[in-house]
């Protein structure tokens, strides 16, 4: 069974919308911040590409916007950008699911409540700050928001969370449990995950454990959301193509099975270990791409990488991968300059903590 | 939704305040204790009673995942208990495509309380704990699993919707065996959430009764080893039961609050009846949410009268607490246990009806039952609603 991407939502470093990801693969570029992180030992500056969520207010009202917080935002803007891509903002939906997948979840307000009650005299945390550390509040705002009242899903698998959430929306899909699927990933930036950065890359703390060999300027930490209306095939038009297979596993255990005919665009971002395996697992001479330098490091960077297949699949046009030390090997066909997508599918793979993988094949 | 075809559950495994494998958990329910008491496993000026693990449960000898959270312990200790229910070892997850689908709360969060020993420099060992102290990852890394995983986090129907997930995962061919399940552990921030919401009751929680003012929180896990029919027809005895369908729905009203015409969990049971094939009279028993909240316990039990009208219903968290992410499989597991027993517990805690319910009480002592089909079902934080249809194993392949 095939699955057509209807819309999609994406907000973070590059800009807000298809548009903005679209004009960020066409220059190469994305442009960070400069974050600055107080620690005992002074003042250390870490880079981050960040997301604006200013359009919200074009979809929501200011009142019910008071106490959400930047990543529930974020979560709600790419929802809405979703829907508006495939012209469903208004319209009837039908049964429609929402699958939501992070990597670290809420993280600032998780942390801002950890340290009210832990530190205070007194054990105390607000409770809108509790019930928005949950990790499927993300999913409630839009389910309420958008007045849903189909299954809804929230999920949190670190690397893999995007690939698992993708693995249900086509089972729903497969089942006839619903018409459409509204799925996509969130994670956002905060002063732990930089001093982690920090740490990997400026101290050397860890660095030969952990670290992937990414240059300085590459490893950037993002935050964003990317999300897509999902339905089955012979049920809407598909200009970014279709989901065609979506697979999980582990390959330390059992070789990834990938097919020959196809484009690899690589999660490889910095922050794994097996960022310099990937390699090994693509079959010789295969064509390969990745674009962390666009969106950053982040556990659900595999989102923005379906993203700009489905831009691949509606220009024809494979973008100029951004570079990185895993090419080295001379195994691989680096895409350096804008070529024809041909007949290639596009295949998003992402090597994970533990030997895990995650890999979901588009085509046109 | 079309009705699908059962899930065979060959192995089950319970770990909670109760007992520390499921047939402790069900004599205690069966005599009707409880031990409600304040924490003890983390510091805390409150005093608010919780069902807590307190046994050292953790048996390091038997796994190689030892320095993982409470959270993860818990699960461990469940799944092996489940594998060996099951009859199975572990060269089974070497051989056959094997995934897991956990749900948790607490398993995801950026929890360590070691992120904030100082909150400018934050050390990096949490960091590599917590990217690595995922429950599902760490029965994946356990037992070798080489298929999909998922960590559900739907908050406290997070246990039910993995069951339900993976039950699916079955049904479409891409797993032989999923272990499944709930896991979730006490500790200080959901505590004092909890309390910042006003619904943790000073006493041992009430459910269903008129003078309930809350829920006790717990801790625990359930993990259930879903099969598919060619392994099931391999197995040298039957499985315990089935998952015969499951059904979600969300209320889209608030975050914390039930939506008072219970619309979103009606859905979820017409979702699990229509795949299960079943109707209200097939039901021998309902496990309720009931989590002796007063807003819960109402239009729970509003909805229940409606639509399974005369059906014996109880819940199980005055015997250990809400569970959280592990509550829906935990529930799930003494369902199968009873339908096996013929026999459900008194609802602990109810003495007085409520005059704003309808007039429909959950069971006051131990009733035998007729019928080997049940359903259970969890509400949720975000107004998710869960709902699993369950058998004993008299289906045969």
């Amino acid at each position: 069974m095939k699955i057509s991407i209807k819309g999609i939502g994406v907000l973070g470093g590059f800009g807000c919308g298809i548009g903005d990801l679209n004009n960020a693969l066409i220059t190469g570029k994305s442009s960070s911040s400069a974050m600055i992180i107080k620690t005992t030992g002074g003042d250390i500056e870490v880079p981050a590409f960040l997301a604006n969520t200013d359009r919200l207010k074009s979809f929501v009202n200011k009142r019910d916007l008071r106490r959400i917080d930047h990543y529930i935002r974020m979560a709600l803007l790419g929802c809405f950008l979703a829907l508006e891509d495939a012209d469903m903002l208004h319209a009837n939906r039908g049964k429609m699911g929402i699958i939501i997948a992070t990597g670290y979840g809420s993280t600032c307000n998780t942390f801002d409540l950890q340290h009210s009650v832990i530190t205070e005299a007194a054990p105390f945390c607000s409770p809108i700050q509790f019930s928005n550390s949950v990790h499927n509040a993300a999913a409630t705002y839009i389910s309420i928001l958008l007045k849903e009242v189909g299954p809804n899903l929230s999920v949190s698998h670190y690397d893999m969370s995007i690939t698992s959430a993708f693995l249900s929306a086509y089972q729903w899909l497969q089942e006839e449990r619903v018409e459409s699927v509204l799925v996509g990933s969130v994670d956002e930036y905060n002063k732990i995950l930089g001093y982690f950065r920090h740490c990997l890359y400026n101290t050397g703390n860890g660095k030969a454990d952990f670290a992937g060999k990414m240059n300085l300027e590459h490893a950037i930490i993002g935050e964003g959301a990317n999300f897509f209306l999902l339905a089955r095939e012979n049920e809407a038009d598909s200009p970014y193509g279709f989901i065609e297979d979506v697979r999980m596993g582990n390959f330390k255990h059992r070789r990834i099975n990938l097919p020959e005919n196809a484009a690899f665009f690589l999660g490889a971002d910095g922050y794994s270990e097996c960022d310099e395996q990937y390699a090994e697992h693509i079959p010789e001479k295969a064509f390969v791409a990745s674009y962390p330098h666009l969106y950053g490091g982040l556990p659900v960077g595999t989102g923005f990488d379906i993203a700009i297949a489905a831009l691949s699949n509606k220009s024809g046009t494979v973008f100029k991968s951004g570079d990185s030390p895993i090419y080295n090997s001379g195994r691989l066909n680096v895409i350096r300059h804008n070529e024809d997508l041909g007949s290639r599918r596009i295949c998003c793979l992402k090597l994970g903590a533990g030997g895990s993988y995650g890999c979901v094949s588009l085509n046109h | 939704m079309k009705p699908v075809e059962p899930v065979a559950i060959a192995g089950i495994g319970c770990i909670c305040s109760a007992g520390l494998v499921l047939n402790e958990c069900m004599d205690f329910l069966y005599k009707g204790k409880r031990n409600p008491a304040p924490p003890v496993n983390f510091p805390t000026k409150l005093t608010f009673p919780v069902f807590e693990v307190l046994e050292d449960f953790f048996q390091s000898s038997l796994f190689e995942e030892k320095n993982v959270l409470r959270t993860c312990k818990l699960a461990l200790t469940a799944t092996l208990e489940a594998i060996s229910d099951a009859g199975f070892d572990r060269e089974i997850f070497k051989t056959k495509r094997v995934g897991a689908c956990i749900g948790t709360n607490v398993g995801c969060s950026m929890h360590d309380e070691s992120f904030s020993n100082d909150s400018n420099t934050p050390f990096i060992t949490p960091v590599y704990r917590f990217l690595f102290s995922n429950p599902t990852s760490s029965i994946a890394s356990e037992f070798g699993i080489t298929g999909p995983l998922q960590t559900v986090v739907n908050a406290c129907s997070s246990g039910n919707d993995a069951l339900g997930l993976a039950a699916s995962w079955i049904r479409s061919g891409i797993c032989d065996v999923v272990i499944a399940g709930g896991t979730d552990e006490m500790y200080q921030i959901t505590y004092t959430g909890f309390k910042s919401l006003l619904i943790n009751d000073d006493s041992p929680c009430k459910p269903f009764d008129v003078n309930r003012n809350g829920l006790n929180l717990g801790e625990g896990a359930a993990v259930f080893i879903l099969v598919s029919e060619e392994i099931e027809k391999e197995m040298k005895k039957n499985p315990r039961g089935y998952i015969l369908g499951y059904g979600a729905a969300t209320d889209a009203f608030h975050h914390t609050k039930t939506r008072p015409d219970g619309k979103g969990l009606k859905l979820a049971i017409d979702e699990a009846m229509e795949t299960s094939g079943t109707t209200p009279l097939d039901i021998a028993f309902i496990n309720a949410h009931g989590t002796g909240t007063l807003d819960n316990d109402l239009v729970e039990s509003r909805v229940l009268y409606e639509m399974f009208p005369g059906v014996p219903f109880f819940s199980t968290k005055g015997y250990t607490g809400h569970t959280l992410g592990a509550a829906g499989a935990i529930e799930a597991a003494f369902t199968i246990a009873c339908l096996e027993k013929g026999r459900i517990p008194a609802n602990v805690g109810f003495t007085t009806a409520d005059p704003e319910m309808p007039p429909a009480y959950p069971v006051q002592q131990n009733s035998t039952i007729n019928g080997n089909k049940a359903l259970s079902e969890t509400l949720a934080f975000g107004g998710n609603n869960s709902v699993l249809i369950l058998s004993t194993g008299e289906h045969q392949p």
